[in-house]
Parts: C-alpha cells; structure tokens; sequence
C-alpha cells in the first residue's frame, strides 16, 4: 500500500443539498497496477477520518501509460443519506441495494416449471433398462 | 407727417392699390359666403378628424378675426397702443408656433391618408408604405431567458416531476431579416484568404523568417502551433466529466477520429510532408495520397432523396 498517494483534487465541494462531499480523485501508482476501489476508498476514510461504508467511488479511467488514475469519489454524513441520495446502481456494488432480477418473464418460468425433466444426463443408464440382459 | 410732395406721387398709386384690394375683397366675400353655406350645411364633418387639426383651425380663425379687428381699429385712425387683440394675437401666436412641431411629426401620416383619400388605394411600391419596426430591433432573448430561469427553479422544487406542467406552443424567435447575398465569387475569395492564413503560419515559412529577421532565435516547448480540432474537444470532454463528476462514453466515430488525430501528430509524417503554400505562391494545390481533397460543394436535389432502410450515422 506504499507510494499509493490519492490526491483530491480542486474539484473538491461540499454539497449540502445531499448531505455529501464529491471531488475527484488523483490516484498516482508508479509501477503497479490500477488501485482497486476497496483500498482507495480505505486512504480517503483516514483522510477524512470516517468510515470507508459511506464513501462511493467510481469512473476511474487509467491515463495511457500507467502510473496515473482520475475518478470522483463521494463521502456522505451518514449512511442513511447515502441510502437515500445516492444511485441504486452504486449501493447494488456496496451490497446495500439489490435490484430484482428482471431477466426472465414470468411466462417463461412458469413454462420451465411444468417442462419434462432433463434426459440428456439419464442417457448412460439406458441400457439397464433393457429386459433380459 | 410725410412732405406733400411724397403724397402727390403715392396718390394714384394708392388708387390703383385700393381699386386692386376692392376687386379682391369681392372674390374673397363670394367664396367666403359659399364655405360658410357649406359649412352650415354639414359638408365638413370634423368629428372622426384629426383633433389636432381642428384645434388648428380654430386657432387660425381666432387669429384672422382678432387681426381684422386691428385692422379696422388702424383703418378709422385708432392707435395699436395696448389694444386687447394684440394679446390675443401674441398668444395665439405662440401656440401655433409651439404646434408646429407636432405638424411636423403627423406629416407623413396626413400625406398618407390624403393621398389614400384622393386616389382611392394605395400603388404597391409605393415608398410610404414602408414602416419602420422599432419592436423587431429588441432582442428577445433576455425575456427568454428569464422564463428559463424561471422553470428551472419550478423544477428544483419538485423534484423529480416533470416540467411540463403548461405546454405552451413553440413560437419560433423573431430574427430581424438580413440580406444575405454571398455569391460564389466572395466563398472563394473567402477559401483563399483562409488557405494563405494557414501558409503563412507552416514551417516553411516561419523557418524562412527566422532565417531572414534579426530577432534572437528562441527554443520553446514543442507545442504544436496549429492545436488541432481533436485535442480542443479532447480537453472540453474531460473538463464537461470533471464538473459534472460522470463518464462520458466515446463512440466508435469518435474513436475513429481520436486515433487519426494521435497518429497524424506522433508519425515522422510532419519531418517530410510541408504544409500547403500554394495559397502564397500562386500554384495549383498539390495534395498527398493520405490527404483529405478539398471539398466541393455540390447542389443536392432535395427532391427524391428519400433513403429508405438504414440510414448511416454520419
């Protein structure tokens, strides 16, 4: 975790209407890889001495040829404002929101119900059934 | 009290003037007794008039009577001195003066409706009929822009609902019409002036002024001096993600153009290709393989260009 410095940038604003503090996010790695979420959201905690549960980050797009990382980063008053200020999609990667998975139309489930069971992996046991062997 | 000599002499003039003055005071009493009798009659309705021109007439009759009255005084050997018509005569006077102005002001007006009264229309060009539209010169925008900010506010305080609460028809903004007149003739003065701009700024040419200036050589930072379309949007895109704090996505056209754009700028294509000065020089353009030509304008029927199916995304 060494030689990691993330550096809030100037963009850095208090918004009172949604309870939160967003900026963007400098994130100088020399000779590794891109920093995951986790750890960066673990160095703005000590930076703004909270928990990492109520800082969102996102959007990091790596500079071309390594070493450099730009992303925004929110921290908010409270989880609670979280819960209610910030995007679903963004809690679903907290695991403070699930999004009901719309996938399968219920006429399609209610037909994989009532459909035969699967005979392709009974296939080896055919011979037993053949009388007199 | 003049020599009698003097008035030997003026006497048949005087006669003569006096003879003149009877002849004419016959003329004017006819055609005066006429008006009145028509005026008796009702031919002059004034009511629907102009009120300004009735106020003028009444103040140029007063006048005419109040100097009679001083002329017939002066006749049977009264003297002017401190007689109440001169007053009058002085106030009046001034009012007429004071609405000259305004006489002025409804002239063009009062020439239009005579001249509609005498030939019955209006000719179509006929030069009074343009009117002048202060109105159209104000510009609209700035009470646009108030409503704007206006529905804005509406909208941050519900949030979430949908402005639309008065849907109100679409009046397309009145623009003050300007001649425009470009034949082809200017555009390719226009090309050219633009084509020389862009030669007088290539390498040839700034290395050939260096060479020939007396100015001290300077080395700056290698910075391209024609910053190209490409790195403009470039850093307009990435100052749009920082403030609005989101992740644009880049389509493939744009992707297109951003990798042209890096490779045109990072080959060893600018040590051998010069940039075009044939805008200076007089000559034909000549062009490179991988060089765009220039584009021609070409008239597109509007008719029969229905495209049917997919349609490119240009």
């Amino acid at each position: 975790m060494n030689d990691i410095v993330t550096i809030p940038t100037g963009k850095l604003m208090t918004d009172q209407l949604l309870q939160r503090k967003q900026m963007v996010i400098d994130v100088l790695h020399t000779g590794k890889t891109t920093v995951l979420k986790t750890e960066i959201r673990e160095k703005l905690a000590k930076m703004y001495k909270t928990t990492p549960d109520v800082i969102f980050v996102f959007g990091f797009r790596t500079h071309f040829g390594g070493g450099k990382t730009t992303g925004f980063g929110m921290i908010y008053d409270s989880l609670d404002y979280a819960k209610k200020n910030e995007p679903k999609q963004r809690l679903a990667r907290h695991s403070l929101h699930s999004q009901p998975d719309l996938s399968e139309a219920p006429f399609e489930k209610a037909v994989a119900v009532a459909a035969p069971l699967p005979l392709l992996p009974l296939l080896p046991l055919l011979p037993l059934l053949d009388p007199g062997v | 009290m003049a020599a009698p000599g003097v008035l030997e002499s003026d006497v048949p003039s005087a006669v003569t003037l006096l003879k003149n003055l009877q002849e004419q005071v016959v003329a004017v009493t006819a055609q005066v007794q006429a008006l009145t009798k028509k005026v008796r009659a009702g031919a002059y309705p004034t009511e629907k008039g102009l009120s300004f021109l009735e106020v003028k007439d009444q103040l140029l009759l007063m006048y005419l009577m109040d100097l009679s009255h001083l002329i017939l005084d002066k006749a049977s050997g009264g003297s002017l001195q401190g007689h109440a018509a001169v007053l009058r005569l002085v106030e009046i006077r001034t009012v007429l003066e004071k609405l000259r102005p305004l006489d002025q002001k409804l002239k063009y007006q009062i020439d239009k409706l005579v001249k509609t009264a005498v030939t019955g229309s209006l000719s179509e060009n006929d030069p009074l009929h343009f009117k002048p539209h202060p109105s159209n010169m104000i510009s609209k925008l700035s009470s646009e822009d108030e409503e704007e900010d206006e529905t804005e506010y509406g909208q941050s305080e519900s949030s979430g609902k949908k402005s639309t609460g008065v849907s109100k028809k679409y009046v397309p903004p009145r623009l003050v019409p300007v001649h425009y007149d470009e034949t082809e003739a200017e555009r390719e003065k226009k090309r050219l002036e633009r084509a020389k701009r862009r030669a007088l700024s290539s390498s040839v040419i700034r290395e050939l002024k260096e060479q020939y200036s007396d100015a001290p050589e300077e080395i700056r930072d290698a910075r391209h001096p024609h910053v190209t379309r490409q790195s403009q949007e470039d850093q307009h895109r990435i100052n749009y993600e920082e403030s609005m704090m989101v992740r644009l996505s880049v389509s493939k056209r744009e992707k297109g153009r951003r990798k042209r754009a890096n490779v045109m700028s990072s080959q060893l294509h600018s040590l051998t290709h010069f940039s075009d000065i044939s805008a200076l020089t007089g000559g034909t353009a000549h062009l490179d393989e991988d060089q765009n030509p220039v584009k021609k304008r070409k008239k597109i029927p509007k008719k029969g260009r229905k495209k049917k199916g997919f349609r490119r995304r240009r």
